[in-house]
């Protein structure tokens, strides 16, 4: 078994607590409690024939705290930058944070997650605000942490992307 | 033939096989030469071409050989410096090959360094400072911490009550103190351990004491581990710090309830030991120890590592080393199994209460006994036994006839310990027959003793008595001798004894009595001399007298003639007297003539009368060698007196002897 530290990063309030409860237990709750500082869940993931333990490290919204542990970051392969789709302003953080981890985590793989895919009527977020992203070559996924749409498929893509860099020589 | 025939048929199937080919695909010999014309035609030219490159790559090694021989030590200064590292790298790619290189480089490093040191130890120790320098603080500290958590431990073990249980138990064990305290402060066991990779927090290896308790959840705990120490680091660590020491301080233990986890960080794992109980710092130094052993075990495996923990697998035995227990029962168990001497202990102490109840109840049976023949003793009345403490001293309390038994013998012949017993007698009188029949002989012996002492005492006393009588009346007679002598002057004393007691009476005169009484002072010190019966006839005289003048009332017929004429006379004779008697005491007197009023209210010439009567009683009195300066004339002016004539009034000077 291949084990993989993978960490959640967003603004408060985006869904990263629902979207890993989501994947591991397949529950969404309407009610919202905010993390305080850090929860770790974990879920088997296969890749081919290998199969992929993710250690999934839910950290608290960067907004409500001065700073993100910055020690919570090391060791991970794999960052899921959650951005609310109702609220652009999350994707100017997703965005700051992004440039931090490529500059600090050059080899760990990135993925983009829109979540609240399932609230059209508030949607603010378009395909030209995501196209920097897209540029950088990072995978962008329109998610619902309500409804699991996309949500164990960007995990499954992130993972396959982890296995793949870490199997290079 | 045939045998020949079929080996020579084998040796062309191995020719064919080494032309790749299977021997079944072959049907004949003359086949096989077909096969080979026929590849000739189709690719001769190809094979030849790859002989003429076969031979042309061995042409160009060789002479490359041969020209890096010759041209060796101009090259490699050179060559060398660009080909190492790559050289080095293509080694680390195989395990093996990296382990021999380095073990090739192990005796030249060991010298250069021992070189280095013989050169100049400061270089040496300037490089190593920064490593070694905080490592060595570390592990100061530690030895200090260790050693102050060892001296409260002592401190403790000395005087607690748990302690002494302990010092109790240890010799029950039959295991020296020191080592049972060790034992007891020490008792632990490591339940749970955690190897992670010190970056990521990924779970590396995970062990359990109870294989059955392994956590499902140790790759989430091992996470949160990571999380905490991330979090406790970040929050009170400072990185900032230019102290290497606080730079590398790390979380490395916390507790929770009775369970403690302790923390070893490396330098690319981190081992976390859930333990039970008070783990030793040997404990920690063997957690120490194996997390180097794993350090250097998975060097590779962390190095570059994938996440695949089956890498590791194969350091599990090591780390389950660091599954410890040193527990009380194990040590015993250890020291030969059932503590006999537990048992051996327990037997005496057993056989040593048996003995004391079994004394205790004879001595009881034996002290009931004789206070039984105590009380039943005549002349005993035993009120009270006291019994102090648990060596049974008795006291026993109440009455006792001084002719009965002593209760010492009685306590004798009951084999009574009178070292523990008192014995608090009061007296009394039984009035049980044989001491009343005893009390009474006593009595009668002694009371006849007593009469003919008494008797005795009563003749000598007569006796003395009759002495004394004979003694005081001579004393009494020579006494009345000498005091008649001393006064046989004095005319009127009468003396008597009575009552061993000298009695003078009789009326003297002043004189004689003053004279008395001069005389008789000096004996009043050897003998009682009774004078109260002594008068002063001078006195009596003296008061006789006066009563008789002042008695007198002067009458007159007429205005100046008395009607007892004789009166003057009889006044004169009784003033003469007077003054005779007045002359031994030494006194003197003053008259006073009082002449009171006529009968009249005419005042004033009365009073003329009045005045001429006391004179002429005055002139008569004078004439008859009275002293006139003893006289005084005065109008009385007392009605109440009227018609009384004239009164006399004597005053003495001085008026008492």
């Amino acid at each position: 078994m291949i084990k993989k530290k993978v960490c959640l990063i967003g603004g408060y309030a985006v869904g990263k607590t629902s979207l890993v409860q989501q994947f591991v237990t397949g529950i969404f709750s309407e009610s919202y409690l905010t993390t305080v500082g850090v929860k770790i869940d974990k879920r088997n993931v296969e890749v081919g024939d290998k199969e992929a333990l993710l250690m999934i490290w839910d950290l608290a919204g960067s907004d409500q705290f001065a700073s993100v542990c910055q020690s919570h970051y090391r060791g991970a392969e794999g960052f899921l930058f959650v951005v609310d789709g109702t609220r652009r302003e999350t994707l100017t953080a997703a965005m700051t944070e992004q440039a931090d981890i490529a500059q600090n985590f050059p080899k760990a793989s990135s993925i983009i997650l829109v979540n609240k895919s399932d609230l059209t009527d508030e949607w603010e977020v378009n395909e030209d605000d995501l196209q920097p992203f897209r540029d950088l070559g990072i995978t962008v996924y329109y998610t619902s942490a309500k409804s699991g749409k996309n949500v164990a498929e960007a995990f499954q893509s992130l993972t396959e992307d982890m296995v793949t860099i870490g199997s290079e020589p | 033939m045939e045998d020949t025939a079929e080996q020579l048929s084998h040796e062309d199937e191995g020719e064919f096989v080494s032309e790749g080919f299977s021997a079944r695909e072959v049907p004949s010999h003359h086949s096989g030469e077909t096969f080979s014309q026929l590849k000739a035609l189709l690719l001769g030219h190809e094979q030849r071409e790859i002989e003429a490159l076969r031979e042309r790559i061995r042409f160009l090694e060789e002479s490359k050989l041969s020209t890096l021989s010759e041209n060796l030590p101009n090259v490699l200064p050179e060559a060398l410096p660009e080909a190492l590292p790559e050289a080095l790298k293509a080694r680390g790619r195989n395990e093996q090959e990296f382990e021999e290189f380095v073990a090739s480089l192990e005796p030249g490093t060991i010298s250069a360094i021992k070189r280095s040191v013989n050169t100049d130890k400061d270089a040496l120790a300037g490089t190593l400072f920064p490593i070694m320098g905080p490592a060595i603080r570390q592990y100061v500290m530690s030895l200090f911490r260790g050693f102050a958590e060892d001296l409260n431990e002592n401190i403790q073990n000395a005087t607690s009550i748990e302690r002494i249980k302990w010092r109790f138990e240890a010799k029950m064990a039959g295991t020296p103190y020191s080592e049972y305290v060790l034992l007891k402060t020490r008792s632990f066991q490591v339940l749970e351990l955690y190897l992670m990779q010190k970056e990521t927090g990924l779970l590396v290896l995970h062990a359990a004491a109870d294989t059955e308790e392994a956590s499902d959840e140790a790759d989430l705990i091992s996470g949160m581990f990571t999380a905490i120490r991330s979090f406790v680091k970040d929050s009170f660590g400072n990185e900032e710090s230019s102290n290497p020491e606080t730079q590398d301080e790390e979380l490395n233990r916390f507790s929770f309830g009775d369970r403690e986890i302790l923390i070893e960080v490396g330098p690319s794992l981190v081992l976390a030991a859930v333990v039970c109980g008070y783990p030793t710092a040997s404990a920690r130094e063997e957690f120490k120890t194996i997390l180097d052993q794993l350090h250097t075990d998975l060097h590779f495996v962390i190095e570059n590592f994938s996440g695949n923990t089956m890498e590791a697998e194969g350091s599990r035995p090591t780390l389950r080393r660091a599954l410890l227990k040193n527990t009380v029962e194990n040590e015993n168990e250890a020291n030969g199994g059932s503590p006999w001497r537990m048992w051996v202990t327990l037997g005496i102490l057993a056989s040593g209460i048996a003995t004391l109840f079994v004394f205790s109840f004879l001595e009881k049976r034996k002290w009931n006994h004789f206070e039984k023949a105590l009380r039943s003793e005549p002349g005993f009345a035993v009120t009270e036994v006291q019994k102090n403490g648990w060596w049974r001293k008795r006291k026993v309390l109440g009455l006792r006839d001084p002719l009965a038994v002593a209760p010492e013998t009685i306590a004798q012949t009951h084999d009574i310990n009178l070292k523990k017993t008192t014995f608090r007698f009061a007296l009394m009188q039984s009035l049980e027959g044989q001491f009343a029949d005893q009390r009474t002989g006593v009595s009668a012996k002694e009371k006849a003793q007593l009469l003919s002492e008494v008797s005795q005492l009563q003749t000598d006393l007569d006796t003395i008595r009759n002495a004394q009588t004979e003694d005081r009346k001579e004393a009494e007679h020579r006494t009345e001798t000498l005091v008649r002598s001393l006064l046989s002057e004095v005319q009127g004393l009468n003396l008597k004894f009575e009552d061993e007691s000298l009695i003078l009476s009789g009326d003297l005169a002043s004189k004689d009595l003053a004279f008395v009484k001069s005389r008789i002072s000096p004996l009043t010190g050897f003998r009682k001399i009774d004078i109260s019966g002594l008068t002063d006839d001078t006195e009596s005289q003296l008061s006789k007298l006066i009563n008789e003048i002042e008695g007198t009332s002067l009458l007159f017929e007429e205005l100046y003639s008395l009607q007892e004429p004789s009166q003057i006379e009889r006044i004169i004779e009784q003033l003469t007297h007077l003054e005779k008697l007045l002359l031994q005491s030494n006194r003197d007197y003053k008259l006073k003539i009082l002449s009171h009023p006529l009968i009249g209210t005419n005042r004033d010439a009365n009073r003329v009368i009045e005045q001429r009567r006391a004179s002429e009683l005055f002139k008569q009195l004078i004439a008859h060698d009275l002293n006139p300066d003893n006289f005084a004339l005065s109008l009385s002016e007392n009605s109440e007196l009227t018609g009384t004539g004239i009164t006399l009034e004597i005053s003495l000077f001085p008026s008492e002897l």
